[in-house]
């Protein structure tokens, strides 16, 4: 029972209610961000609260897919979830997670979203859904590109067919590069690469590895074209029945498990490319004339962005100000 | 307490005749009471059940569904029937092994028994009760065989398990392969010692011998109907398309022969089959939405884990546990179709099986294999009343002569459950 | 269902009124089938468009809600009936009513929390189509009313116009397309 209040005086004085909540992601423990979930927000929030507050992680898509879990934590169903970009149609601001080529590296974008810009962010958001409050950014993962055919350099994209996950700027990226875009979900991926109805796909390594795409693909081109970002979301009827005090340990906890999520992740990084190097893949790194090159290609994506979100030139210009 | 609301609100339901779709709702809705709070919101039922309908992989079932329909409009299951006739219908009970092997035939077709045993039964019953078979004998030998049909793939049964258990729909169609040619072995087998009886089957054969330019042109009309189950696996193994779009070639294909090469398609068939697969479609997944609704349910109020829990004691010990896992879904196909038996057994059983590293696929294989056995078992057995009413037999007439197979094909599924290379080695050929 | 077009003038426009049901769904199923195989087509010259992908999601949901309406009235969803059938006729009215109420209670929990989510969603659209997500929540209260709807009917036929249970059980029985072509009626497909 997620709503089980009781009004009972503690010992000390204390006249906090007890809570159960539930959070829910859509992936698997091996991931940075459901990782932190367990080992930081689970355990900071029951022992900091004494155990008033208890806390039920659902991995895996058990409590329903992105949309879902997004729309459960708009309802009150859930109490917490992690979601990417669900709502970027109606939040055009939350794009900036699929912005491509942000970032100079991991590390800068973990400063600006454990920063000063993800409160601006953070407050716009709980204007535009004032139902839930977006309290932290975690990593989703820097994408990368994989192929069964020889992907080593810009110029190796045109011709190949790879698939893209049904979102705009995905696909515009594709196809400015030369290759060929098709929707195929996530769960009949492994298959269409192993039996070649597509030749390759763009995710981040950690789910090239979770996935066991290395089974089926050759090259990997470490492009970090988007460094996308995972979104800790919690309803904001449960957080007002919560004392101030147990706010401020969700607060925090929020804050602390993104932060665990982004040096996990940076530090994942180098062990998910040996893994794959030592499953036989062909990893090349992006230069920077690489990067130059597809920067270039990718400019009527790029541009189309711009034209159609007014807000994206200040809050880019903010980023690229971050240290 | 939660649990006990749950268990006991679906066999309820399921029992005193509520459409097992709503019954799995009602359990949901209950559970979701006791719940209370957040969990009791209806918008979790609404949004439940459109996920559980708003899936890609899903389409393969509609397309098979259709492909079935417009097979048996287009007069490919008869051609079928003709082409194994040309090669074993002069044997003592010939038109037996006919059955059998057009059975296998219209199986790499079709991805239903039900739907193979309406198509195949009304042909082949009364094919074989006017040569002087026994007709209880025919009815049961032709319901008993046609259950290879969710076996060899394409296979509805295994699209929905390769759902709920996130395995590839590709390797589960590989996998069935083999079970599906051990289970023709054994429908032969036993057919063997029963026509050996007295009065089961004429001691001359009466049907006449086609002349060789007959068998010709027979033969080569039925390779067009056999091209597709080609084609199909063809294309699945080298990629140019997935086994959702497989159905769709799978439909294609059956209008432009059953049009083209037969003409025996007319606008007016191919709307009956659209309008039929459409309908079928929707009841199966509306069933298939409710189990995604009442397994959120299921989920949170912790029963998965619960079963892992008593069952933990068998995660050392993987045969055991396959047993005993067959053994509750043979009582549950005692009274279960197969489709809600396997939603609803799925995401129960599978975090028990991958605890003990059981490979999920073959594990669904087998599985499968044991919810299709339910078909035929009493006291409810879809294909045994459609064997009954196409085959024009008395239920209480068809269940004794079905034993010998039934008995030997759950021993079979009991073998395949101790002994995992009998399905993993094939799956490895086939590139599963 | 001749049976049911006696006595009522309305009959026959109901029953149009769903074969009309019925081709919509035939239709969605083929433009599923088209973009599908378009999809097959197009990839192998490398091309591909993502809308697609997005409006045989949208027929294949509007498929099965639809298409579940109209197996609610013919009475095809998948059930055991052991019991009802060996119940002598006083139980059989009891116990369709308690079987009918269950019915129209989760229907409307499904219609209340469809309409939720359809109100909750009216500012989203789907990615390539721009589809309003509030018509697809929708679908979900359109089945829930439908049942209840039918459901109330059976009643009525029961408690007022005295029809056997049986009969109104088994309206699939008198489907005109069950005839000799080796139509699968209820269920069959499925399993
Ligand atoms: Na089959
Ligand atoms: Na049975």
């Amino acid at each position: 029972s997620s709503t089980s209040a009781s009004t009972t005086t503690a010992a000390g004085g204390s006249d906090e209610k007890e809570f159960s909540i539930k959070v829910g992601d859509n992936w698997g423990v091996t991931h940075p961000m459901a990782a932190a979930l367990d080992n930081v927000f689970k355990k900071q929030v029951e022992e900091k609260s004494g155990g008033k507050i208890k806390v039920d992680v659902y991995h895996d898509g058990l409590l329903g897919d992105e949309a879902a879990l997004w729309q459960s934590v708009r309802d009150g169903s859930i109490d917490f979830a992690i979601v990417g970009t669900p709502m970027n149609q109606e939040f055009s601001m939350m794009l900036i997670s699929d912005w491509p080529f942000l970032y100079r590296d991991l590390e800068h974008a973990k400063n600006v979203w454990t920063g000063e810009i993800a409160d601006e962010v953070n407050a716009k958001f709980h204007e535009a859904f004032p139902e839930v409050e977006l309290l932290g950014w975690g990593p989703n993962s820097a994408r990368t590109f994989t192929s069964n055919k020889k992907l080593t350099s810009v110029e190796d994209f045109a011709g190949q067919k790879f698939r893209m996950p049904n979102n705009p700027i995905h696909i515009g990226i594709a196809e400015n590069l030369g290759a060929s875009a098709t929707v195929i979900p996530l769960g009949e991926l492994f298959t269409a690469l192993e039996t070649g109805t597509v030749d390759g796909q763009d995710n981040g390594m950690v789910t090239v590895v979770t996935q066991n795409f290395q089974e089926v693909q050759k090259y990997l081109y470490e492009t970090n074209h988007i460094v996308a970002t995972l979104e800790i979301v919690a309803n904001s009827d449960k957080l007002a029945e919560m004392s101030e005090n147990q706010r401020q340990i969700i607060t925090d906890a929020c804050k602390a498990t993104a932060a665990q999520a982004w040096n996990d992740y940076i530090a994942s990084v180098d062990t998910d490319r040996k893994t794959l190097e030592d499953a036989g893949m062909i990893v090349t790194q992006c230069t920077a004339e690489d990067k130059a090159k597809i920067i270039e290609k990718i400019q009527p994506t790029i541009d189309k962005l711009l034209a159609e979100n007014e807000w994206a030139p200040d809050l880019i210009s903010k980023i690229e100000a971050v240290k | 307490m939660i649990i006990a609301v749950f268990i006991v609100t679906m066999l309820v339901g399921i029992l005193i005749g509520l459409p097992i779709a709503v019954a799995l709702l009602f359990c949901a809705v209950c559970t979701a009471m006791a719940l209370g709070g957040g969990d009791a919101n209806p918008t979790i039922i609404a949004r439940t059940l459109m996920q559980g309908s708003d899936s890609v992989t899903m389409m393969a079932l509609p397309f098979f569904v259709l492909a079935g329909e417009i097979m048996n409009r287009g007069g490919l299951t008869k051609r079928i029937i003709a082409f194994c006739n040309i090669f074993i219908g002069r044997v003592r009970g010939g038109l037996g092994y006919v059955t059998i092997l057009a059975c296998l035939m219209f199986a790499s077709l079709v991805g239903s028994a039900v739907a193979a045993c309406a198509a195949l039964g009304a042909i082949l019953i009364p094919m074989m009760a006017n040569s002087g078979y026994n007709r209880e004998k025919a009815a049961a030998l032709t319901a008993s065989a046609n259950l290879v049909a969710p076996i060899m793939p394409p296979s509805v049964p295994m699209i929905v398990y390769g759902i709920s258990a996130g395995v590839s729909i590709k390797s589960m169609f590989m996998g069935g392969i083999a079970p599906a040619v051990y289970l023709t072995i054994i429908a032969c087998a036993v057919w063997f010692f029963v026509s050996r009886k007295k009065g089961v089957v004429p001691d001359t054969n009466t049907l006449p011998r086609p002349t060789f330019k007959e068998a010709v042109k027979i033969f080569f009309s039925g390779l067009w109907a056999l091209l597709l189950p080609v084609i199909i696996l063809l294309g699945l193994h080298s990629g140019y398309f997935t086994a959702t779009e497989a159905g769709v070639i799978a439909c294609v294909y059956a209008i432009l022969i059953g049009t083209f090469v037969y003409r025996e398609m007319k606008i007016k068939d191919l709307m009956k089959a659209f309008v039929s697969a459409a309908k079928m479609s929707a009841v199966v997944m509306f069933l298939a939405a409710a189990a995604n609704c009442a397994a959120y349910f299921m989920t949170i109020s912790r029963i998965p884990q619960l079963m892992t829990e008593s069952l933990s004691g068998l995660v050392e010990r993987p045969t055991l546990l396959m047993l005993v896992l067959m053994g509750i879904v043979f009582v549950v196909g005692l009274a279960m179709d197969v489709t809600p038996s396997i939603l609803i057994l799925t995401p129960i059983m599978l975090p028990l099986v991958k605890a003990a590293g059981i490979d999920p696929v073959y594990f669904g294989v087998v599985f499968v294999l044991m919810n299709v056995l339910g078909l035929t078992s009493p006291p409810v057995g879809p294909v045994l009343n459609v064997a009954c009413a196409t085959g024009k037999v008395k239920m209480d007439k068809i269940i004794m002569p079905t034993m010998p197979y039934f008995i030997a094909q759950t021993g079979l599924c009991l073998l395949l459950a101790a002994v995992p290379p009998l399905v993993e080695i094939p799956l490895k050929w086939f590139g599963g | 269902m001749p049976k049911k077009a006696e006595g009522h003038g309305s009959a026959t426009i109901i029953d149009k009124l769903f074969k009309g049901l019925e081709v919509v769904i035939a239709i969605f199923l083929g433009v599923m089938i088209f973009f599908t195989f378009l999809n097959v087509v197009l990839r192998q010259f490398g091309l591909g468009f993502a809308w697609s992908e997005e409006v045989t999601r949208i027929c294949f949901i509007y498929l099965v809600y639809l298409g579940s309406i109209i197996a609610a009235r013919e009475n095809r969803h998948l059930m055991i009936d052991t019991l009802l059938t060996k119940l002598p006729p006083l139980g059989q009215k009891i116990l369709y009513f308690i079987l009918q109420g269950i019915i129209i209670w989760m229907m409307g929990v499904l219609a209340s929390g469809a309409i939720q989510n359809a109100w909750k969603n009216r500012n989203d659209f789907w990615v390539a189509t721009h589809f309003p997500v509030f018509m697809v929540h929708f679908a979900g209260f359109l089945l829930g009313a439908s049942i209840i709807v039918i459901s109330l009917v059976n009643l009525y036929a029961v408690f007022f116009k005295k029809e056997s249970v049986l009969e109104r059980f088994g309206v699939q029985s008198d489907d005109e397309e069950a005839s000799a072509d080796g139509d699968l009626g209820e269920g069959a497909g499925l399993q």
